[in-house]
């Protein structure tokens, strides 16, 4: 069991417990936050985007192929920090993880 | 191609007409004419199920000071720009009318007097091929033609322009005149390069300038067909569905994704069609083994990001109001599909893109294999798609930069489309 610190549109950081194995995007979503995920977690839409604070980026695994493919669908896209998250899987070294919802409508 | 019986065997009842044999719909004694208020595209003007502000994001954005151009490749400037300029006719013809919205929700208008007398060109299947030819010849890559199908007429037409904030919209007929005893169903091809980078604002530009030259054909014929004496009403999203008229019309065979699949294009082309009275000669529709490739292959709704398409068999069961009440076919989820283009801000087409029949069939191979998936190796034709057939997305930088780099000379003739 870790912690994970979700920034909101507000610029208000949520810590959210979150366990090995979980997936980033589930956690963020049963918290009540605007993530639609509307492909299940597939990593083929890109509504569960999030941007990744510069000093996690690198330290998290690479996207593979699809999900490069559909991350740059994303309103907010910023390369360097943007990532599906229902992609990332929880472990402990990424305990501390920051990252920022963006707003996709505006 | 071959027609044949289709293997559904139906219950005659009052919605029954003897076609739907051979186009394999099976259409059932609660079948509901569809109503236009509740395709999603209305719906998102006026049902709080699909409003939000994505979707009106999503219709802004055709106006370029909306387009919300970003850093993805294939959603920046350059991109909107051009598939913003590919629909700037449909969206001109569209306002041409005051109160109307042709090609959209009403027939298209602009027309001049034709002939006062009707003209003879010979006998249905005479004046089929006159008007075919002239079809061809004002831009259609397709043509068919099916008898007038009150069916395929919405029960109610869909007015945005009169729309009041919270208001549901009224019933209102249709006013494609009586009389019509013909439909003739045109199909364009959409540019096999643009389809390439979906999802992409890009690509959009493929449907874009599907819409503003398919304007131009209907139009056109239906022009053509006034200059002949006869009534003609060029029709593109209005009026009703074009799915069901291009099946009857013998352009192609109804597929997984809900969309018509043809030997020449696949499904990688739009419909318009000319309702007429002219007397003509009705097609019969085709069977090219689509229906049992489809009952193998899995590709639209495996890729379809929000799992909008159907995985198992035609069922009858709508999955909401956007779905035609009464017809067993393969059905599409249109709440989902049209939440996922808002979510891009631009449309998608994916399922067209990996289809395996979304192929030139300008050569040997496209056609042995368009055999080979007709036949009981079907398994092997999804295989070698597999193995040979790329439909991996392109990205837009391979559209403007690379795939025309070694050209000289611009011309149709040496650059794809």
């Amino acid at each position: 069991m870790g912690t994970i610190h979700v920034t909101d549109y507000n610029g208000v950081s949520h810590p959210l417990k979150i366990s090995t194995g979980e997936k980033v995007m589930e956690v963020i979503r049963d918290a009540g936050f605007p993530i639609e995920a509307i492909c299940g977690g597939e990593g083929a839409c890109a509504t569960c985007h999030v941007h990744v604070a510069s000093q996690w980026y690198d330290r998290l695994p690479k996207a593979n192929q699809k999900e490069l493919d559909f991350i740059e669908i994303a309103m907010t896209y910023e390369p360097g920090m943007s990532r599906l998250s229902c992609q990332i899987s929880y472990t402990e070294e990424y305990d501390g993880l920051e990252i920022t919802i963006t707003d996709e409508d505006d | 191609m071959k027609t044949e019986q289709a293997e559904n065997v139906q219950e005659p009842n009052r919605n029954f007409r003897a076609i739907d044999s051979a186009t394999g719909f099976r259409i059932s004694d609660d079948f509901e004419r569809f109503s236009q208020k509740n395709d999603a595209f209305s719906r998102s003007t006026w049902d709080p199920v699909l409003q939000s502000k994505k979707a009106t994001n999503f219709f802004q954005a055709y106006l370029m000071p909306h387009s919300k151009p970003r850093k993805g490749e294939g959603y920046q400037h350059l991109d909107y720009a051009l598939r913003n300029a590919a629909w700037h006719m449909a969206t001109t013809i569209r306002q041409i009318a005051p109160g109307r919205g042709e090609g959209f929700q009403d027939y298209f208008t602009a027309h001049e007097e034709g002939w006062n007398e009707e003209v003879d060109v010979g006998n249905p299947e005479q004046a089929s091929k006159v008007v075919k030819n002239a079809a061809i010849m004002l831009g259609a890559d397709l043509v068919g033609v099916a008898e007038y199908d009150e069916r395929w007429t919405y029960q109610e037409r869909f007015r945005r322009s009169t729309l009041k904030p919270g208001q549901i919209p009224t019933a209102e007929a249709p006013d494609l005149p009586e009389g019509m005893t013909h439909c003739i169903v045109l199909g364009s091809q959409m540019p096999l390069s643009l389809n390439r980078t979906v999802p992409s604002a890009l690509s959009g530009g493929a449907s874009g300038i599907g819409y503003s030259q398919d304007a131009s054909t209907c139009i056109s014929l239906a022009q053509f067909i006034r200059n002949l004496g006869y009534e003609a009403y060029a029709s593109m999203n209005d009026t009703g569905p074009s799915i069901p008229y291009a099946v009857q019309a013998g352009l192609g065979e109804y597929s997984r994704a809900g969309l018509v699949i043809t030997p020449e294009f696949g499904s990688r082309l739009r419909f318009t069609r000319v309702f007429t009275n002219m007397p003509l000669q009705a097609d019969q529709p085709i069977e090219f083994g689509v229906k049992k490739f489809c009952e193998l292959c899995r590709k639209c709704s495996n890729e379809c990001p929000p799992q909008a398409i159907a995985k198992g068999d035609a069922v009858s069961e709508p999955h909401n109001a956007s779905n035609t009440k009464g017809i067993t076919k393969w059905t599409t989820n249109a709440e989902k599909c049209f939440k996922f283009w808002c979510s891009q801000n631009t449309e998608c087409s994916i399922c067209i893109r990996v289809c395996p029949y979304n192929r030139t069939f300008n050569n040997i191979f496209d056609r042995a294999w368009r055999r080979l998936a007709g036949s009981p190796l079907r398994r092997l034709a999804l295989w070698l798609d597999d193995k040979f057939n790329s439909h991996t997305a392109k990205k837009a930088g391979w559209w403007w930069k690379e795939r025309n780099a070694n050209k000289q000379r611009y011309s149709s003739i040496t650059i794809e489309k």
